[in-house]
């Protein structure tokens, strides 16, 4: 195994999980808006919000590289594959956040509120803690998404060895150079990666289960 | 006029199809709700308990809803399922409100650390009720409270109601489809039906209302007779049986009508013996309905009986239609009905 491997796994998994955690905050938010609020538009707003999954993702790269303009301390620099990472993986942690706040009966908060505990409380006492193990799934494989991010972050963030360059990025590099067996090393890398983040997610899933 | 504080009640709601429209004012310490499913019952209670928008005004002894401090007990008891007993009945905790006193008097006091999922349906209400009282209500809402206990245990659990309408001196808003229970917790009975009041006054008032007995018949009495009475035979259905029934309340000579639910009437395929239940007669099955939780057995017996019975019941007793059967109903079973 070459020397630089494990610098690239681990910024991957920095990336990943920087990336999954900056999400956390607005797929919270935004499940938990979608699960209990009807609001005019919120179909084309589901909608928007989970296109990333559903577009090339070398396209959302380039939809990024045009909004963020020459933001110099972004684009070609790590924060750029968090940003990136981000975007794509966004809509899964979404969905498991829909999904797991949809699940929270609505009279339990009823309930609270109406006993005078303020909507703020109840969130966070009753809904968020029945909530935490499906957001727990969809942070964690937001993560797998985002480490094995490729086509928005070669965009965004470049393949700069030492740099910005990640498990997904490098492998192809390595492919392109005729490095087959630093590329086989980096797959390597992401199988296990991938496998144990899928482990994780099915265990919580199942702790979840009646 | 019944003591109790002043209920002023001006609700409507107009959703799609649905409109209710209560405006009533009474005094009562305890006020029942009655009628029907879809009656609008529920809806009445989630407006007091602020959860639904209606238009019109609440006050309960001059003061307005907002005002109000509301302990809501719903029907399914909505306890939160990651926290304990204890954490459930401190949820909204205020000091000073007899919250250890809750605790003793629903008979809580060992299943604190236990977890909702563990209890049985009338010990989640109990917790559900004592988490109500521990946050010193001004209004306390029950929804159908014994909905979710097994017959077996309500009358346990409406001991425990009662204990609570004695111990806690706090207006409450009793809503039932049980007329029985109307009778012996409510000073005030207000009949629901369509989203319209249809009858209101004292429970025995109320009940006797001819509009109410048709209510009745569709409610959980599966079982409404008609019967007379005479001195010397004393009483018999209008299928032409004689029937013991509860009390002495009816002197002389007189019609009238009694119900019993289908749940306290049990069927034998032999002529029983040995029984307490006074009353029992021979009859064939006439139809069955129902699925794996509970089937309702109509057997002709002179009158119509309707029995609900368990499916391993049925297959051990080899009910089909047209078998005999005896049809057995205990005095106590039976309750008299207004005229």
């Amino acid at each position: 195994m070459s020397d630089d491997l494990l610098p690239i796994a681990l910024r991957t998994v920095g990336i990943g999980a920087v990336a999954a955690l900056a999400q956390l905050a607005p797929a919270v938010a935004l499940g938990r808006a979608l699960a209990h609020r009807e609001f005019r538009g919120k179909a084309l707003v589901q909608a928007l919000l989970v296109l990333p999954m559903f577009l090339p993702p070398v396209a959302v790269g380039l939809l990024l590289l045009l909004t963020m303009g020459g933001t110099s301390t972004v684009l070609f620099h790590w924060p750029g594959a968090v940003v990136a990472a981000s975007v794509v993986a966004f809509p899964l942690l979404l969905r498991h956040s829909h999904e797991a706040f949809a699940a929270v009966p609505v009279r339990l908060s009823q309930v609270s509120w109406s006993l005078g505990v303020g909507r703020w409380e109840t969130f966070w006492r009753v809904e968020l803690p029945l909530a935490r193990r499906g957001i727990a799934v969809g942070l964690v494989l937001a993560f797998a998404r985002g480490v094995s991010e490729y086509g928005a972050t070669a965009v965004v963030a470049g393949v700069i060895p030492g740099r910005t360059e990640t498990l997904s990025t490098g492998l192809m590099r390595r492919l392109n150079t005729g490095d087959d067996a630093g590329a086989l090393a980096l797959a390597g890398i992401s199988v296990v990666i991938g496998l144990a983040a899928v482990l994780v997610s099915e265990h919580l899933t199942a702790r979840g289960r009646p | 006029m019944s003591v109790g504080p002043r209920w002023q009640l001006d609700v409507q709601i107009q959703a799609g199809d649905f409109s209710l429209c209560v405006q009533t004012g009474v005094n009562a310490r305890v006020l029942a709700l009655f009628g029907p499913s879809g009656a609008g019952k529920s809806t009445l209670v989630e407006c007091l308990a602020r959860i639904r928008r209606f238009t019109g005004s609440v006050r309960i002894d001059g003061r307005p809803l907002p005002a109000l401090r509301v302990g809501w007990v719903p029907q399914d008891a909505a306890l939160f399922p990651h926290r304990t007993v204890e954490q459930n009945i401190d949820h909204a905790r205020r000091p000073g409100s007899m919250r250890q006193r809750a605790v003793e008097v629903l008979g809580l006091t060992g299943l604190l650390k236990r977890r909702p999922a563990g209890l049985s349906g009338g010990e989640q209400q109990r917790v559900a009720l004592a988490r109500a009282l521990a946050s010193a209500p001004d209004l306390l809402l029950l929804d159908e409270p014994l909905s979710g206990v097994d017959l077996a245990r309500r009358a346990r659990a409406f001991g425990f109601l009662q204990e609570v309408r004695a111990a806690f001196d706090v207006p409450i808003l009793y809503v039932s489809h049980d007329p029985a229970e109307v009778r012996a917790i409510a000073d005030r009975v207000i009949c629901l039906d369509e989203g319209r009041v249809k009858a209101e006054g004292t429970p025995d008032e109320t009940l006797a209302n001819a509009m109410t007995l048709r209510l009745l018949d569709r409610l959980t009495l599966d079982n409404v007779l008609a019967v007379r009475w005479t001195e010397g035979e004393g009483t018999q259905t209008a299928g032409g049986s004689q029937i013991r029934v509860p009390g002495s309340r009816r002197a002389g000579s007189g019609r009238g009508w009694i119900g019993a639910r289908a749940e306290d009437v049990m069927l034998a395929c032999e002529r029983p013996t040995g029984l307490s239940a006074r009353n029992r007669w021979p009859g064939r099955v006439t139809a069955l309905t129902g699925g794996a939780s509970g089937v309702r057995v109509a057997v002709d017996a002179g009158d119509r009986w309707v029995a609900r019975v368990t499916p391993a019941a049925v297959a051990e007793l080899g009910l089909e239609v047209g078998a005999e059967v005896w049809v057995i109903v205990k005095t106590h079973s039976l309750v008299w009905l207004p005229d």
